[in-house]
């Protein structure tokens, strides 16, 4: 049986779709965190479940609305599974009201229904039942409500009532023409309707008879909640932004000064005792040199040195998440809307931007909540110059080499210059590339949500696991590459100096790009540079092969380096994001040529205007 | 008058919509602005726009110019 999840955004289904099929999908609590739809089997049965994309109306606004409608109206579908919100139920009853007009049998599922006493709501469910036509049940995914129940309604047979919505006017017409659609013809017949001028009548019909239902079934005190409190504050006049820029500062402050303790103190300590130990086994053993040389020198201190900042990334993951599952991201699009606004960009953009400090994939993928398409193609080419998790270990090595006096400054100072750039670029955009255009915001407040510290500690873990995933892969593959080409020379000889290797040539001949911002012709850098389009954390892998650090660059140089490799090309992952969303390779390859271009004037800004000032 | 000349925490009840972007009405109507609904202008973002707006127990979010089609009788 194939069963689908369908409800408004940040309703819940994604937590309901991971405690049915026992699978670990993202949630979090802003709108679009499911931006693509996404398939398990329930457990205990042989039903597929599909958990797709939030949408507050079948009249598709955003990109992933409309997956959610095509997949409804096209697919052959044996159940819809109405997940319901029950902190604002009488907006999420539209939706159902929609998907009753749809050939596909109901359930209505009520989530967090766990909620509903602190919410002071009394819900009449058999009445409810009776009222809408279908079975409704009560639910709570995170405390694990009625789940059993849920599943025996599953099992069992459906039953979809005849209930009247629409007066008589209406429901005539609809029945004229009907007969013209062969599938969802009653759904087919009142968009037709709607098309035709009917469009505030029948909105309006639906909703007076939510308002019926919800006067028989629902009882709510009046009272005034955590989160209007909680609003007071952070969306007060002139709290708001400085509580932002505070909140933001301390997450990277924290995970770069906590996680620090630990990987700068015993870092480099760990890995050379590693080294030697393992060199001492492998010698002991009789390994032939290189064969040494290639584990200790390539393998442990290339994919070690990756790992050593796990303990920041930890921290950030963690925050993150914290922040994301709040609700407090729709706030900051809220009250940011005007500024983003101004530089052509929807105020939805914060969510891009905040996800992409972990990754640039899921954060360009999560620019499918932005209505505008031009906002939303601004979106997806200004994301990837967020700093992403795969380059703060670029920016907390470079800090604490050159800057260790102002470490976690010089740090954070990388961000803000990111959002300085973004700022300016998006200004560019709108004022020589496209002329004014209408754009609106459109966009419910969800109520705060204590976050589920399992939930939390499961997706920092599960970023976490994807980075050294990544280290035990891609950089583990990257280093041994390295330090092939590292040890051979051009004619195949083992063991010539580092100036005459393969590596050095290949660097030797793309140095000159990188002299304006160096003031030195460095191979190392560049080949470092070069290999960050795998992935980035593989610059501060590469470096840390090659050898030495501290004698290529200086802290001005270090400093513009870093800038170079934020803001220059994104690594494959996010070019391919990019080329899924765009569908246009010419587009993909023209905004990695800007961002190139972008990266290299930037740089050399920074490195020119130190050799000014400081002379 | 207009919702957006309502102040903050002044309630109004929704006579006419009139918006010419055709989607943008359609999906106001969705979120549930009809006519005869009651709004209450909730809180105003800091830099000004947008408002938020509450209505059928969920709050809404509209920029400005938005509201300036939204004609209301202020109750």
């Amino acid at each position: 049986m194939k069963i689908v999840l369908v409800g408004n955004q940040n309703c819940g289904k994604t937590s309901l779709f991971n405690v049915l099929t026992k699978e670990h999908q993202k949630v979090g609590n802003w709108p679009g965190v499911t931006v693509c739809k996404r398939s398990g089997i329930i457990e205990g049965s042989s039903d597929e479940l599909t958990d797709l994309p939030g949408l507050y109306s079948m009249y598709a606004y955003s990109e992933e609305e409309k997956i959610t409608r095509e997949y409804l109206l096209k697919e052959e579908i044996d159940l819809i599974i109405n997940v319901i919100d029950v902190t604002s139920i009488e907006r999420s009853l539209y939706l159902t009201m929609q998907l009753r007009s749809l050939d596909i049998p109901l359930i209505v599922v009520f989530n967090m229904i766990d909620l509903l006493g602190k919410e002071g709501i009394e819900i009449d469910f058999k009445k409810l039942e009776k009222e809408l036509g279908v079975k409704v049940v009560g639910v709570s995914s995170l405390k694990r409500m009625g789940i059993e129940t849920l599943k025996e309604v599953i099992k069992g047979s459906y039953r979809k009532d005849k209930i009247y919505c629409f007066d008589k006017v209406i429901e005539d017409r609809i029945e004229k023409i009907s007969e013209r659609y062969s599938k969802h013809s009653y759904f087919y017949s009142l968009e037709f309707l709607e098309e035709d001028g009917f469009d505030e009548v029948i909105a309006s019909e639906r909703y007076a008879y939510i308002e019926k239902v919800m006067g028989s079934c629902f009882k709510k005190e009046k009272k005034k909640s955590v989160s209007d409190r909680l609003d007071e504050v952070f969306l007060n006049r002139w709290l708001a932004i400085p509580i932002f820029v505070l909140v933001m500062f301390m997450v990277f402050y924290l995970s770069i000064e906590i996680g620090g303790c630990f990987s700068n103190k015993i870092g480099d300590y760990f890995i050379n005792g590693c080294r030697q130990s393992v060199r001492f086994f492998l010698d002991s053993v009789g390994v032939s040199s290189w064969l040494v040389s290639l584990v200790v020198d390539g393998v442990i201190q290339g994919v070690g040195f990756v790992l050593l900042f796990v303990p920041q990334l930890m921290i950030l993951f963690f925050l993150m998440a914290i922040l994301e599952m709040s609700g407090y991201m729709s706030r900051i699009a809220f009250f940011l809307d005007m500024l983003f606004k101004k530089v052509g960009l929807s105020g939805k953009t914060i969510v891009p931007f905040i996800v992409g400090c972990g990754c640039s994939v899921p954060a360009i993928m999560a620019t499918r909540i932005i209505e505008n398409k031009k906002e939303r193609e601004r979106a997806i080419i200004l994301t990837p110059f967020i700093p992403c998790s795969a380059k703060l270990p670029i920016i907390i090595l470079f800090s604490s080499y050159f800057f260790s006096n102002y470490f976690a400054l010089v740090c954070v100072s990388f961000y803000v210059l990111a959002v300085l750039i973004i700022l300016a670029l998006a200004f560019v955009f709108k004022k020589y590339l496209d002329n004014e255009e209408d754009t609106t915001y459109i966009s419910e407040l969800p109520k705060y949500k204590i976050p589920s510290f399992k939930y939390v500690c499961r997706e920092t873990l599960e970023k976490t696991f994807s980075f050294i995933n990544r280290a035990g892969s891609i950089i583990f593959v990257s280093s041994i590459v390295i330090w092939f080409l590292l040890s051979f020379s051009l004619h195949f000889e083992y063991g010539v100096k580092v100036e005459d290797s393969i590596l050095a040539s290949i660097g030797k001949s793309i140095a000159w790009f990188f002299y304006p911002f160096l003031g030195r012709t460095s191979w190392e850098a560049a080949i470092s540079s070069l290999q960050g389009l795998i992935a980035k954390e593989q610059v501060v892998s590469s470096l840390s092969i090659i050898g030495n650090i501290k004698n290529l660059f200086n802290p001005v140089s270090a400093y513009a380096f870093v800038a170079f490799n934020l803001f220059s090309i994104p690594c494959m992952g996010s070019v391919s994001a990019m080329k899924r969303e765009f569908v246009s390779s010419k587009k993909v390859l023209l905004v990695m040529g800007v961002e190139l271009l972008v990266a290299w004037l930037i740089a050399t800004f920074i490195y020119m205007i130190s050799i000014l000032i400081g002379g | 008058m207009r919702l957006s000349e309502l102040k903050r925490n002044e309630k109004g009840e929704v006579i006419r919509i009139s918006n010419d972007n055709k989607r943008l009405r359609r999906r106001m109507l969705d979120m549930g602005v009809t006519k005869g609904v009651v709004i209450k202008v909730r809180r105003i973002a800091p830099l000004g726009d947008p408002i938020s707006l509450e209505l059928r127990g969920y709050e809404l979010c509209l920029r400005k110019r938005e509201l300036d089609n939204i004609e209301v009788n202020r109750l």
